[in-house]
């Protein structure tokens, strides 16, 4: 065999295995589409259809009201939780990359330490934390409790990118007579735009996809995010699952459509760092 | 340098200020002159449980001005844990539904109200296993919500019919039963032995009619009860994926699409037994748990869930929540609760008039009120944990990864160790 040869068979094998990995990774979407068209008795019948069996839109109806609202809450707590992470993990991720601090190591590993404490223990205290600062049952107090995961992870991602911007641009930067605060304004942050964007929407789905803060934080506000929504049909004496379907085609598409324009950023982001590194 | 570095220290101050404010703000002040909120967590979904709780919330806002009933929906796989999270933040809600394993451990926290230290309680006339439920230390902590609940043998006639068997009474009769029952359409039983506690509830039935006790699990009632279930799905009239199922709605649902004869299974079941024109007496029929010989009463356990006052809200608060919940306790309002949520009423005359008012599907569960037990007697607070080390050697009994002796020898270790501590 040729070496041209080889190196066809070997991409025929790897498109083989990558469509195999995607197959695995998308049916549960897929199986949530069907689902949204299934009555709960169909998805329960001990037999699988591929497509749906005796269609109808009674999922549909079942969710729409109740959850629109929901879909709107996520949203917000979504895009509150990314722009909360940028305020705070942009700078700091600057700061920790150019300028040498002391406690540099110290607060670097923390960041990492931070990412380890399972979310319910963390939960358990913030509820009490949050209790005597009033922040129970509020967007706020929402967003800053899906930060804690969101921050210190945008803060090590965004501080890789830095590394990988040379000195240079921030000391021409200077020398024209920018003061610091500009420096990082008008040339770090433009320069780092995919790296931001990556983590902006990495913390958008965290507080996206958050159900344990939700559950601890929120008391009958009525703000209640779509992933406790979906629990309203699971019950001890009765669960829906085709209005559990709905729900959960209903929670995907805002983060899917997301995903979709972000895309181009996020595999620039991701990468900038290690490769120009 | 320096300077700018100062700047940017005095950027990042303005921020967190800026921060700080913002969620400072979104505070709102909520305390009016005379007016009172009661606050409320449950996990209850069905539509009965929604319209019989909003329409007593409304009753009772109308029957006192300046009382505001906010009820908050918890989704049943965290409720526990919410309350416990809460109790440790000092802020539990005023009215708590608390499913009653779990009442004990509430009533550990030390931060729900004593009902029989306050005016007007009284236990006469309740089935003595529901309110014992929340009985500790002498004093009782808790009313029951809408009555109690339990479980018995469902069946579907026509398949027994076609199979030409009659519903078992005895274990014997059930594994032939159930044998005769499977085609190759369906099982003769859908069992439910997912790794949560109602497979431990399924499986008490068996095991405490049968003489046995959590104590001692690893003797003859547990091996025979055990190795019962594991006859069952080894004959292959009970299918193995029950390793996965609920009782509801997995080892339901398949009753109800005709894939197994029988299941052991509660009276919430009725209103979707209805929704799909199953009726009792033409396409479902209903006996009590089959014993191991003839004579054997039949223990169930009870489910449901009981009312807790927390302490945390202040006398007026609890006194308000108080009155609340002995609203529901007379028989007229009972007798309506119990039918939305799909319960038994709690108080053995009450139970009477139900049984002519709601059919005959109730008989059975009605009858065997009064020989059940609840869960954590005896058990207390240790109660979950036991049930944990049961659901786990039923797991490894029936999947084959333990022999029946083995995997209750290991429950036995275990539930010892949790006893002594």
């Amino acid at each position: 065999m040729s070496r041209v040869q080889r190196s066809r068979a070997l991409r025929g094998l790897c498109t083989l295995a990558a469509a195999g990995a995607l197959v695995i990774v998308l049916f549960p979407v897929y199986a949530v589409v069907v689902g949204f068209f299934e009555s709960t008795q169909t998805l329960f019948s001990g037999t699988y259809y591929w497509l749906p069996h005796a269609p109808t839109l009674d999922n549909y109806r079942t969710v729409v009201d109740a959850q629109s609202a929901n879909v709107l809450t996520s949203l917000i707590v979504g895009v509150g939780t990314a722009l909360l992470s940028l305020v705070v993990a942009v700078p700091a991720a600057y700061a920790l990359s150019k300028y040498r601090l002391r406690l540099t190591v110290v607060l670097v590993s923390s960041l990492l330490v931070c990412q380890i404490v399972p979310s319910i223990v963390l939960a358990t205290s913030l509820f009490v934390v949050f209790h005597w600062t009033h922040l129970l049952n509020s967007y706020p107090g929402l967003i800053i409790a899906d930060g804690t995961y969101a921050i210190p992870f945008a803060i090590l991602v965004l501080r890789a990118f830095f590394f990988s911007l040379p000195n240079e641009v921030m000391q021409a930067a200077r020398v024209d007579g920018a003061s610091e605060w500009q420096t990082f304004r008008r040339i770090v942050v433009p320069l780092a735009r995919s790296a931001v964007i990556t983590v902006a929407v990495f913390a958008f789905l965290n507080g996206w996809g958050d159900f344990i803060f939700a559950l601890t934080v929120l008391n009958g506000s009525g703000i209640q995010p779509i992933t406790l929504g979906i629990y309203t049909y699971l019950g001890n004496y009765s669960t829906d699952w085709g209005a559990v379907m709905a729900s959960a085609a209903f929670a995907m598409v805002p983060a899917g459509v997301l995903l979709v324009v972000a895309q181009r950023y996020i595999a620039t982001g991701l990468t900038a760092g290690s490769v120009k590194g | 340098m320096k300077l700018s570095m100062r700047k940017w220290h005095r950027g990042m101050a303005t921020l967190a200020a800026t921060t700080c404010a913002v969620v400072g703000l979104s505070q709102v002040a909520s305390s009016a002159a005379n007016t009172i909120t009661l606050t409320e967590e449950d996990y209850f979904n069905t539509p009965g449980q929604i319209s019989a709780l909003a329409a007593y919330n409304r009753q009772f806002e109308a029957a006192h001005p300046g009382v505001t009933i906010k009820r908050q929906y918890v989704p049943f796989a965290n409720l526990d844990t919410k309350l416990l999270t809460q109790a440790a933040g000092q802020d539990l809600p005023n009215l708590m539904a608390v499913d009653n394993p779990f009442v004990p451990t509430m009533i550990s926290t030390g931060l729900t109200v004593a009902l029989s230290d306050l005016k007007g309680f009284s236990t006469k006339g309740y089935y003595p296993a529901v309110i014992k439920e929340g009985f500790f230390n002498g004093k009782y902590y808790s009313y029951p919500v809408a009555g109690a609940n339990s479980i018995a043998l469902i069946y579907n006639i026509p398949m027994l019919r076609a199979a030409h068997v009659s519903p078992p009474r005895t274990w014997a009769q059930l594994v032939s039963a159930a044998k005769a029952l499977t085609t190759k359409q369906h099982y003769g039983i859908a069992l439910t032995c997912e790794p949560a506690e109602d497979t431990t509830w399924q499986w008490e039935p068996f095991f405490w009619s049968n003489g046995g006790s959590f104590a001692k699990i690893s003797g003859a009632p547990g091996v025979q009860a055990l190795s019962l279930w594991k006859q069952l799905v080894s004959d292959g009239s009970a299918s193995k994926a029950c390793l996965n199922w609920s009782q509801t709605p997995a080892a339901s649902s398949q009753f109800m699409a005709g894939k197994a004869a029988m299941m052991v299974n509660g009276p919430w079941n009725f209103p979707t037994l209805n929704l799909q024109h199953w009726y009792y007496g033409k396409q479902f029929g209903i006996v009590p748990v089959p014993v191991r010989v003839p004579g054997q009463h039949v223990v169930v356990p009870l489910g449901g869930e009981d009312w807790m006052i927390s302490n945390t809200g202040g006398n007026a608060a609890e006194q308000l929540a108080f009155e609340y919940i002995q609203g529901m306790q007379t028989p007229a309002k009972e007798l309506q609760l119990a039918k939305l949520f799909g319960y038994l009423p709690a108080k053995i005359s009450v139970a009477q008039t139900y049984l002519k008012q709601a059919g005959p599907e109730w008989k059975v569960y009605i009858d065997q009120t009064l020989y059940a037990h609840p869960r954590t007697l005896g058990l207390g607070v240790k109660y979950p944990k036991v049930s944990q080390a049961v659901w786990t050697a039923i797991q490894a009994a029936l999947s084959g990864s333990q022999t029946v002796k083995g995997a209750l020898a290991t429950a036995q270790r275990q539930i010892d160790s949790v006893l002594k501590s």
